[in-house]
This record gives structure tokens, sequence and C-alpha cells, in this order.
């Protein structure tokens, strides 16, 4: 069964207010739950408290520095691993040697959690941005190029066969069939990464850190201060939140036929 | 060898085989210019195979000379999902700048009678639209021969004959050779010059349909009509 634009646009509209309640309500419980010491607000601050932690945070000035500083690292070692992992993905998907030669060492890397190689790039790369960004990127290449590989490995051997006979061009035919058509379980692979990269930045600014989210929540740590501790985990929820659904907006505006394929599924 | 020189496609000792499983046996053909052959037969009798060898996507023993460009009509993945319809008709042209190419898919566009549609992706049309944007990709290249394996088959009753309508329409300006695979006898015999019945790994049978073009869908209820097809149907299930 069809549906009307109208009742599709009464739909989305419906769930949108839906969310906020939802927001509204957890926030209120919360609230009640630590205004009446149900759990030690000191353990457990209110809400309220946190917006206040938030608000002299930025008065401070620090709340920028600590994002464009958490951003940044965020970004580069998203981009590198992204990039690497897409372009090995690529790869080993559409060549078997490649495949034979470079998955036993993927695969033997990949159940390692990401955080655990942290003391190593300590070791190999100190405590500056190069250590934190090549954590972040390590931590990214994995989930991007097993998408990747996936999507390039699956792709519909009628699409390669037509491809050979519109195309004598094999960059032409890279560009125009192989990319788009593995640009699917690449995008998932760059969506699960983006939170890996956020796992990565916090744990990576928890050592050696002068700036940045990550480094704000372990000092207040120290200082006992959960108010501030929640808030900057507030904050770095919402980065998250914020930079998946800008990244799915881009990807679906740069390329609309994804939604709309998933959508006839 | 003057004789051989006038085919488009020269078929001799074809054999192709799946791991131990021969598909097709000893297949010798010779097509015409301008033929409209259609291919029958049941499932996994061997009919796609034998396109996709002449297409050279897969191996084979034996000859297949083939005289000019191939263009390739499937059932599914014919056209690509992420591309325009101006872009997936687009894709085959070469050798010519982009004004000529945007010239060449305006016209196409408008033979198709989808002008105003250049602009939507695939998962925006029918599957009777799909179809006609699958032929004007396979046109676009200007190929001499059109292999197609099944193209309406997932289309309604209705929308399939219209389909076949408009493509004995297009065909007929054009001098295509045209390999028409499908499981559809009704379709062949309204389509084809000649139908090859493939059992048992050969081809079995041959019948030459003597309708002249162009066809009306109200030939399908003429008895002769339903006579060839009754004979075809009987030599599917007849044992050689």
């Amino acid at each position: 069964m069809t549906q009307s634009p109208i009742g599709r646009t009464t739909f989305v509209s419906a769930n949108r207010w839906l969310s906020l309640i939802s927001i509204l309500v957890f926030l209120a419980i919360w609230e009640v739950v630590a205004r009446q010491k149900i759990i030690n607000p000191l353990l457990f601050p209110p809400p309220t408290e946190v917006a206040i932690a938030i608000w002299d945070w930025a008065l401070s000035g620090d709340l920028l520095t600590d994002l464009g500083t958490t951003m940044w690292r965020l970004f580069v070692g998203l981009l590198l691993g992204g990039v690497t992992g897409s372009l090995v993905g690529l790869a080993t998907g559409r060549n078997r040697r490649l495949s034979a030669a470079f998955n036993p060492i993927i695969q033997f890397l990949r159940p390692l959690p990401p955080v655990a190689i942290i003391p190593l790039i300590i070791v190999w790369f100190g405590i500056g941005n190069v250590a934190k960004i090549f954590a972040i990127s390590y931590g990214v290449f994995f989930p991007v190029w097993i998408n990747t590989h996936l999507g390039a490995s699956q792709i519909p051997v009628d699409y390669i066969r037509m491809g050979k006979l519109l195309s004598s061009s094999r960059w032409k035919r890279f560009r125009k069939i192989i990319l788009p058509a593995a640009l699917p379980e690449m995008v998932s692979g760059w969506r699960n990464s983006i939170a890996m990269a956020f796992i990565m930045a916090y744990v990576s600014e928890l050592a050696g850190a002068s700036q940045g989210v990550g480094y704000r929540i372990d000092i207040n740590y120290l200082a006992y201060r959960i108010d501030r501790m929640m808030a900057a985990l507030v904050i770095l929820a919402i980065l998250g939140a914020l930079s998946d659904w800008l990244f799915t907006q881009a990807i679906h505006k740069i390329f609309p036929w994804i939604k709309m394929r998933r959508s006839t599924d | 060898m003057k004789a051989e020189e006038s085919y488009v496609i020269n078929i001799s000792d074809l054999s192709i085989r799946y791991g131990m499983n021969d598909i097709l046996r000893n297949i010798h053909l010779s097509i015409s210019e301008g033929e409209f052959i259609g291919i029958v037969g049941l499932s996994g009798s061997g009919k796609t195979s034998f396109l996709n060898a002449i297409a050279g996507f897969i191996p084979y023993t034996g000859n297949i000379s083939v005289q000019g460009k191939i263009g390739y009509m499937s059932q599914n993945y014919g056209i690509f999902p992420w591309m325009k319809v101006k872009d997936n008709i687009g894709f085959g042209i070469e050798g010519r700048n982009s004004q000529q190419k945007e010239r060449r898919i305006s016209e196409l566009l408008k033979e198709i009678d989808m002008e105003l549609l250049g602009n939507r992706y695939p998962s925006e049309l029918s599957g009777g639209q799909i179809q006609r944007v699958a032929l004007a990709q396979t046109l676009a290249s200007d190929p001499q021969i059109i292999l197609a394996d099944e193209p309406y088959s997932a289309l309604d009753q209705h929308t399939r004959g219209r389909m076949q309508e408009w493509l004995l329409t297009i065909l007929s300006s054009r001098k295509k050779t045209t390999l028409f695979v499908t499981h559809n006898i009704e379709e062949a015999v309204f389509l084809c010059d000649k139908i090859i019945v493939i059992k048992d790994g050969t081809f079995a049978y041959t019948f030459h349909i003597p309708f002249t073009s162009p066809r009306k869908q109200s030939l399908k209820f003429e008895p002769e009509f339903n006579l060839l097809q009754k004979n075809i149907l009987e030599s599917l299930s007849r044992s050689r």
C-alpha cells in the first residue's frame, strides 16, 4: 500500500513530537530522582545542575577550546582512517590476490579492542596530537574496511558485465560502477566508525592531554565534580548524535539514490 | 566461406559446462543481419548461459564469431540504480563530445517517450519505464546485435504486451540482430522470426514464424498463432 505525501508528513512530524516528549520525560524523571535524593545527589546531580555546569564551562571559554580540539582530532583521525579503510576495502574487495595477501593480517588485528592499543601508541608516538590522531584512525579503519570490503566484493556480477559491455575504460567503470555499487555498505562502515572515533578520541584524551572533552572529564573526575563530568558527557553525546545526523543528511543530499533504494527495498 | 561472411553471429561446436554438468552440447547456429531469434526452454535449460557465452561473460568450448558490437538487456541489474535515467542511457556512449552525447541522450529519451523523466532515478520509475530505459541504454552505444535475457518477465501481462509492440516498432526502424531469451512462448511467437527450443542441452527444435511485421496484440487471438504456441509448448515436453 502506498502512503500519501500528506499522510507521511503527518506521520514524520508526529514521530518528532514523540521523540521530543520522550526526552522531556527522561529529563523530568532524572530531575525528580536526583532532587528527591533517591540516589545520592553528589553522585547523581540533577539535569539542571548539569546544565549550569555546561553554562559555566561555556562562560570560562574552555568549552569552545575543548570542543575545537576534540573535533579537530576526531575529524582528521576519521578522515585518515576512513579514507585508508575505504581504499584498502575497495582493493581487497575487488582483487582476490590482494584480499589473500591483506586479509590474514587485518583479520589478526581486527579482534583487538582498539582502546587496548593506546598504551603502545603512547610508547610509539608520545602523547601529542599525532598519537591521538593515530589512535582514532586505527579505530576507524576496521569498520570502514570491513564494510567496504563486503560492499565491493558483493557487487552483482551483472553490473560488472554490463559495465564491461558498455565501456572500455577501467577508470570509468571504477568511478561509475564499482564505487557507487559499494557505496551503501561503505557508508554504513563510515557511520559505525563515527561512534568508534568518539570512543577513541575520548580514551586517547584521558592520557597526556591538556585540552579536549575527554581531558575535561578526566580532570573533573580527579576533582570529584560529577556535575562537570556529566556536563562533558552530555556534550560528547550531543556531538556524537549531531555528527551522525549531519553525516546521514550529507550522504542523502549527495547520494539521494541510497535513501530511495532503501525505501523501495 | 562467402556465405559465412554474411552472418552476423556464427556459432560452431559450442559447449558450456558448469563443473561436471554439460549445460549445452555441440551447438551450431548462424544468424543473419536483422534476424529476431527467440530462445525458449525450461528453467535451467541453458538459455541465459547461451547468451552469456555469446557476450563473452562465461567460458565455453567451440567457436563463437560475432561481427559487430553487442548490447545486452537483462531482467535484473540492466540499469544502474545510482545513475539518473539520462546518465544510465549516456553511460555507454563513448567517443563523442559532451554536446553530441547530450543530443543523443535527448533523442533516445524522446524515442522512449520519457523526455521529462531524464532526471529521475530508476527507483522512481515503473517496471515498464525501467525496461524502456534499459532498451535506450542498449541502443545508445549503437550495437549491431542485441541480446535480451527475459527483459519483460517481471512485468504484468498488460504492460508486457505494450512493451512487446513498442520493442518491435523501435527495432523495425533499425536493422538490429536480436537474440531474445524467454520462457514465455506467447511472447516468443509474437516477437520473433524464428524460435529455437533448447532441450536436454541441445537445440532440439526450430520453428519459423510466418507473421509479417508490424504485429499487433490482436495477432495473439489468431488460430495460427495459437497453433504455433501449442506446437512449441508440446515440443518442450516431447521426448526426442
